[in-house]
Parts: C-alpha cells; sequence; structure tokens
C-alpha cells in the first residue's frame, strides 16, 4: 500500500504518477518523500530519485524494445533467407554490410536519444520543483 | 610464417609496459579502503569510465579474434561485432542504472540487494567466479600467442610476463589502477584503429598477377623435421617459410590498381572483385608424416561480402534447422550475455550516480560500436593485404599494419599487449571481489576489518593470476574464440535471468533467485560438455554422436534461468501474497 505523508522533495502529483504507473513500486512504503522498499537493507531513495529512475527504465525498455526488433529481424533474415542480404539496394554495398552498419549506428542513435530524453526528464522535475517553491 | 622478433616492438611494448606500471604504482594510495581499492571511490568521470568500458570489453577476441576472421572467411566475423555491440543496448536500456543503483562492490552486491542473502552472494559469487576464468582462459593463451612471434619468447614465457604485470597493476591500485590502464588502452585502441582503416581507404586495392596458381605445403615429420613448400622450414639459405597471402586476383574493369577509395567505395569494388582466399587439407601417411596443404581459391568479393561462409555459420546456407537454430542461440547469447559480464557490471560502481553510469555507458556504446565498424575494414584490408600468415588468423591485425611500417606494426603489437592487460585485469578485479565479499564474507566465518578486506583482497588478486598464468598455460592449444562463446552462454544463462527478474517481478524470492543462478550456469555447461563442438575440438570425438542438437546453448538455456526464476519464486512466496 502507498501512502504519503509528506511532499518536502518533489510535487505529490509526481510522485503519485511514479507510482502508480509502476508495477515495481507497488511494495513500497512511502514516507516523508523516502521510499523503503519491504525489506531492504540498503540506502534509503528518494522520492525524486525513485521517480526519475522508473521513469528511465519505461523509456529504456521501450527503446529496447525497438532495438530488439531491428537485432531480431538481422538475426532471423542472415538464419532463414541469407541470399536476401546479398542485395545490393544502395550505392553498390550489399544489405549485409548496410543492415549491419544500421544496427551499429541505430543503437548509438537510441543510446543518444535515451541520454537525452532522461536529462529531459530530470530538468524537467527540478524546473517544476523550482516553480512552487518546494525545492530543498 | 616465421616471424623475426622485432626490436620496435620489444621498445614499445616496454615504453607501455612502464608507463602501466609507473600509473599504478602512483595511484595505489588511491586505493587503501575497500571502497577505492573495488570501486575507485565512485570518482571515475562519466566520459572517462565510458572509454574505460570499451578498454574492458575489446578483449583479444574482439581485436585479434574478429579481424582474423574477417580476414580469413569474409562477412562471417563482423557478425561478432554486431552481436557484441547489440549487447549494449541491453546494459544501457535494463541494466546500467539499477546495477548502479543497487550495488556497491561486486555483482552479487546488487543481486543481493533486497534480500541480504548469503546464499544469493555464494551462488552469484561463483558465477562471477566461472564467468571469470572461462574469460580469463583465452586471454592469457592470446598473450602466449602474441608474444611468440613478436617477441620471439617462448609462449609459457608470454603467459607469465602478461600475468605477473596484471597482478601488480591490480594490487597495487585496484579498480583504480585498472581504469586507467583501460582508459588508455582504449584510447589507442580506437585511435590506432582508426589510422590503419585511413591508410587501407588510402592505400586502396591491387591485384597480384599468378596469386592464385601458388598452392603451399607443410610437412611434418615423425623424426621432428619440418619442410616447407619442399625444404626445410627457415631463413637460411635453401630453407623456405610460407610465403606471405591475401591477394586480390582480379578488380572491376580488368585493372590493376585502384588508388584511394571511399568508406562506401571500398565495399562496392571490393563487391565486384575476386579475391584469393585458401582453404586447407590435412593428410597423414602410413609412417606418419603429416602434410598440410593449402590451396588458393579465388571467391568472388560478393560472396565474401555475405554471411554464411566460415564453417560455423555455413548452416545458415543449408537446409538443417539445427544449423539455423545455433545460430540463432549463438546471436542471442551475444545480445545477452554483454550485460551479464561480471568484470563488465563492477564498472558501473566506479562512478557517482545512475546519470553517470548512463552517461559512460553511451560513451562506451560510442566508442564500441565505432570500433566494431573499424573492423570490417581493418579484417577485408588484411585480407587483401597480401601480408597474411595462412596458418594463423590471430596475426592478422599486426600483420596488416606491418604491411604499411614497421613502426605502426610495433605499436598495434604493442596494443595488442595492452588489449590482454586491460581485460585480464578487469577480469581479475571481478575474480578477487568475488572470492573476498561475496565468498569468504557470506560464509559468515570471518568478519573484516575494512584494511583486512583489502589485503585479502589483493592475496585474492594474486591467487586469481597465479590459476590464469596456469590455465593461459595448460590451454595453449585451445581455441581462443571458442572459449569466450562459453562466457558468453554462461553468463547470460547464469546471470540475466536472475538481474532482470529482480528488477521487473515483484514476486521474485531469494529461492528463485540462487536456484536460476545455480540452474543457468549449470545447463549452460552441461549443454557445453555434451555439444558437437566440444565433442570435436575438446575430445576428439565426431561431432555426430553429441547428446544435444546444436552447439551454442544460449537460446536454450537463458530461458530455462527464466522460468527456473519464475516457478521457484512461485513456489516459495511468502504466505498470504498472491
Amino acid at each position: 500500500m502507498k501512502r504519503i505523508t509528506s511532499s518536502n522533495s518533489v510535487r505529490c502529483d509526481n510522485l503519485a504518477a511514479c507510482a502508480a504507473h509502476v508495477s515495481m513500486l507497488e511494495p513500497f512504503v512511502i514516507r516523508q518523500c523516502r521510499i523503503r522498499f519491504d525489506g531492504w537493507r540498503g540506502p534509503i531513495y528518494t522520492a525524486r530519485r525513485m521517480f526519475v529512475s522508473t521513469r528511465n527504465s519505461r523509456i529504456g525498455l521501450a527503446l529496447f524494445a525497438v532495438y530488439l526488433v531491428f537485432y531480431g529481424a538481422f538475426v532471423l533474415l542472415a538464419a532463414f533467407s541469407p541470399q536476401t542480404m546479398e542485395a545490393t539496394p544502395l550505392a553498390g554495398v550489399n544489405l549485409a554490410i548496410w543492415y549491419g552498419f544500421g544496427l551499429i549506428a541505430g543503437a548509438l542513435v537510441l543510446a543518444l536519444l535515451y541520454g537525452w530524453t532522461c536529462r529531459q526528464g530530470a530538468q524537467s522535475i527540478d524546473s517544476a520543483d523550482a516553480d512552487d517553491g518546494s525545492r530543498p | 610464417l616465421i616471424h623475426e622478433p622485432s626490436t620496435l616492438a620489444v621498445v614499445v611494448f616496454l615504453a607501455f609496459v612502464i608507463v602501466t606500471l609507473g600509473l599504478s604504482t602512483y595511484l595505489g594510495r588511491k586505493a587503501k579502503s575497500s571502497a577505492g581499492y573495488f570501486a575507485a571511490h565512485g570518482q571515475i568521470p562519466w566520459f572517462v569510465n565510458g572509454v574505460a568500458f570499451a578498454g574492458d570489453y575489446l578483449s583479444a577476441a574482439s581485436f585479434l579474434g574478429i579481424c582474423g576472421m574477417i580476414a580469413f572467411y569474409g562477412y562471417d566475423g563482423f557478425l561478432y561485432s554486431i552481436g557484441y555491440l547489440g549487447g549494449w543496448v541491453v546494459a544501457l536500456f535494463v541494466v546500467a542504472e539499477p546495477m548502479k543503483r543497487l550495488g556497491k562492490f561486486t555483482f552479487a552486491d546488487a543481486l543481493n540487494a533486497k534480500f541480504n542473502s548469503p546464499g544469493i552472494k555464494l551462488a552469484a559469487g561463483i558465477s562471477t567466479l566461472v564467468v571469470s576464468i572461462f574469460y580469463l582462459i583465452p586471454q592469457m593463451v592470446g598473450a602466449g600467442v602474441l608474444v611468440q612471434p613478436l617477441l620471439g619468447l617462448p609462449h609459457w614465457v608470454g603467459v607469465v610476463l602478461v600475468g605477473a604485470i596484471v597482478i601488480f597493476i591490480v594490487v597495487t591500485a585496484g579498480m583504480v589502477s585498472t581504469t586507467w590502464v583501460q582508459f588508455i588502452k582504449g584510447s589507442l585502441l580506437i585511435v590506432f584503429s582508426l589510422v590503419l582503416t585511413v591508410l587501407i581507404l588510402a592505400r586502396g586495392f591491387h591485384t597480384t598477377p599468378g596469386a592464385a596458381s601458388e598452392t603451399q605445403t607443410i610437412v611434418k615429420q615423425p623424426d621432428g623435421k619440418v619442410f616447407i613448400n619442399g625444404r626445410p622450414a627457415g631463413n637460411g639459405p635453401g630453407e623456405n617459410q610460407l610465403r606471405p597471402v591475401g591477394d586480390i586476383s582480379r578488380l572491376p574493369g580488368d585493372i590493376a590498381r585502384t588508388g584511394p577509395l571511399g568508406p562506401l567505395e571500398f565495399f562496392r569494388v571490393l563487391q565486384q572483385s575476386e579475391v584469393v582466399l585458401y582453404s586447407s587439407t590435412i593428410t597423414r601417411s602410413a609412417d606418419g608424416t603429416e602434410t598440410i596443404t593449402y590451396t588458393p581459391k579465388p571467391m568472388p568479393g560478393s560472396q565474401i561480402l555475405r554471411p554464411g561462409e566460415h564453417p560455423m555459420f555455413k548452416g545458415i546456407r543449408g537446409g538443417s534447422l539445427s544449423d539455423k537454430l545455433n545460430f540463432i542461440s549463438l546471436m542471442f547469447a551475444l545480445f545477452c550475455g554483454t550485460a551479464s559480464l561480471p568484470h563488465i557490471l563492477i564498472r558501473y560502481y566506479t562512478v557517482k550516480d545512475e546519470a553517470a553510469a548512463r552517461k559512460s555507458t553511451i560513451v562506451g556504446i560510442a566508442c564500441i560500436g565505432f570500433f566494431y565498424v573499424l573492423t570490417l575494414y581493418m579484417g577485408l584490408g588484411a585480407m587483401t593485404s597480401g601480408a597474411l600468415d595462412v596458418t594463423d588468423s590471430n596475426m592478422a591485425a599486426p600483420l596488416l599494419a606491418r604491411s604499411f611500417s614497421e613502426l605502426l606494426f610495433a605499436v598495434i603489437s604493442a596494443i595488442a599487449f595492452t588489449t590482454v592487460l586491460g581485460t585480464v585485469s578487469g577480469l581479475i578485479l571481478a575474480s578477487a571481489g568475488a572470492a573476498t565479499h561475496d565468498l569468504l564474507e557470506s560464509s559468515g566465518a570471518v568478519h573484516l576489518t575494512d584494511h583486512q578486506r583489502v589485503r585479502l583482497a589483493k592475496l585474492a588478486s594474486i591467487v586469481v593470476g597465479i590459476v590464469a598464468i596456469g590455465l593461459g598455460i595448460r590451454f595453449r592449444e585451445m581455441n581462443v574464440s571458442f572459449l569466450v562463446g562459453w562466457a558468453f552462454s554462461v553468463a547470460a544463462s547464469a546471470n540475466l535471468p536472475a538481474l532482470v527478474m529482480l528488477l521487473f517481478w515483484t514476486g521474485t524470492t531469494r529461492q528463485g533467485i540462487i536456484a536460476a543462478v545455480l540452474v543457468g550456469m549449470a545447463s549452460s555447461l552441461a549443454w557445453i560438455l555434451l555439444s558437437g563442438e566440444t565433442f570435436e575440438k575438446v575430445y576428439g570425438l565426431p561431432a555426430a554422436s553429441a547428446l544435444v542438437p546444436f552447439s551454442q546453448p544460449g537460446i536454450v538455456t537463458i530461458p530455462i534461468g527464466f522460468a527456473t526464476l519464475i516457478a521457484v519464486s512461485l513456489a516459495t512466496r511468502p504466505r498470504g501474497v498472491r
């Protein structure tokens, strides 16, 4: 059960959204804007930190799913239709090389997108906290 | 080929070693506490950590193994590059930030953060040791393989040399010196790979008339005499050594030389050319004489640049489902294995917070991805360099460098040594952490002060280093890439299910994690030991008599790890919890 007794460091709606969206937070007991996991022996995290973490986790899983589709398609294509990889769709370079380079470049693009999104998310929380004077 | 020891290579190598040892000694004072020794106090800047990721990850298998495989078989080696890089997506999107948030010194810390269970520490500690040892063996074997031709020293000397230097690095300053060694190695590897690639493109391609007709033979007599192409082996008068290979027999338009090529033009021209590769056959006569014949095999470039030419991947062009599943299983294990390698995961503890962990992984992906793109150019450049040793694919990258200049050869050889140093340092540190922090302390028999813990970890580093030296000498005949494949499969099967389910399923129990780690590890090891590849290459038995349908375990044993965790967690969930 989730219970919010104080909101010194983050806005309650952020915290509520965080708790509502992420099933991982179900066993957490939220007290004085700090989150403690049942049975947890490690450090206690601030609600802001957990919110950022769970938000990043959701974004990460979505981007992971996108990459998995492209990687899986590459592996299945190579395994079951290797002759397709011999086609030269562009600049006289075959699909095997284009796809391989694409997977490497795609990993970097998604990584940068992830980094940028996470940074934007953290900044938006900081600015929202600053606006309502709740930032410690 | 009979390689002459290169004085320049020895000088450059010694310079690298002196810098490395000096750095370790200087940084030693920063690693007095266990937080300093295991995690560099979490104060490594994220950019440095990102490049160090590349230095840690790009092992001898990546640099020498992949380049050699591409040089001998074409595109298939690049499949490893794609799989190894793909694994970093799992590391960034799924594992990086939680690892930093949950753990302290070792992989087991993160796995055990919720339950504080000695059983989890024990299981994860054992898994860390097993994976690290599997990964250590090929690195040490690779060190010996490099030393033999480059420095003119016996294989065992190379293994002992690398082992001793790495023990010094790890014992003096633990993660602090390991990080900086990996940073230097990662930077040098990427910069000089780029230099090689630029030189390859600037040189372009040229044909070698008559290259396709030169069969070469090695005859080994029972009395130990070796004959090469009909004459005694050696460099003296009347003696012979193998001719270097790696030629183009025809270029598009039947031109003799292309001149400098652009990055895409390089592939387009090669696609339309004909390259001479070599097949080898071994025959043994009744008197025990062994004859190895290397026969030139002109192949269209379009065939070289497609998947399915290497013996391991040939099956994808056949009709056998088990061959295709073997390929899928390998690519699956490479994808899942990276985020499960303990020596990679402990690098997340060296930065200050989750944001730094994320940023350093992005830098790592950029460096590693860029390097893997370059492997295709370097491998194909070596294939057409006219400098290859037909008997040793691991030497492809250094010999490619020698085809440009002796200095570049010396630098690339020294970097190859540093490549081994960087990766082995990380592996020994991960193993020492597992032995002291996970296994010994989790037993509850000893309670160590911080100072004692560091001393014990240093002692464990020495022991693991000595074990690694012994294994490197013992397994010198073992195929190195074969063992790296084992390490990835075992890591992915044992560690990934527990880590992922802990993060994303609240029903995960302590017993579920322990069972998943042990069952994943045991099932993947058992599969490997019963596979056709092991039957053929280790036991010397026919591959057809293997007890499992294909060699790569990942596609079966990783799901087994997940299924075990779910089943045991459901069976052991606390009363009243639905």
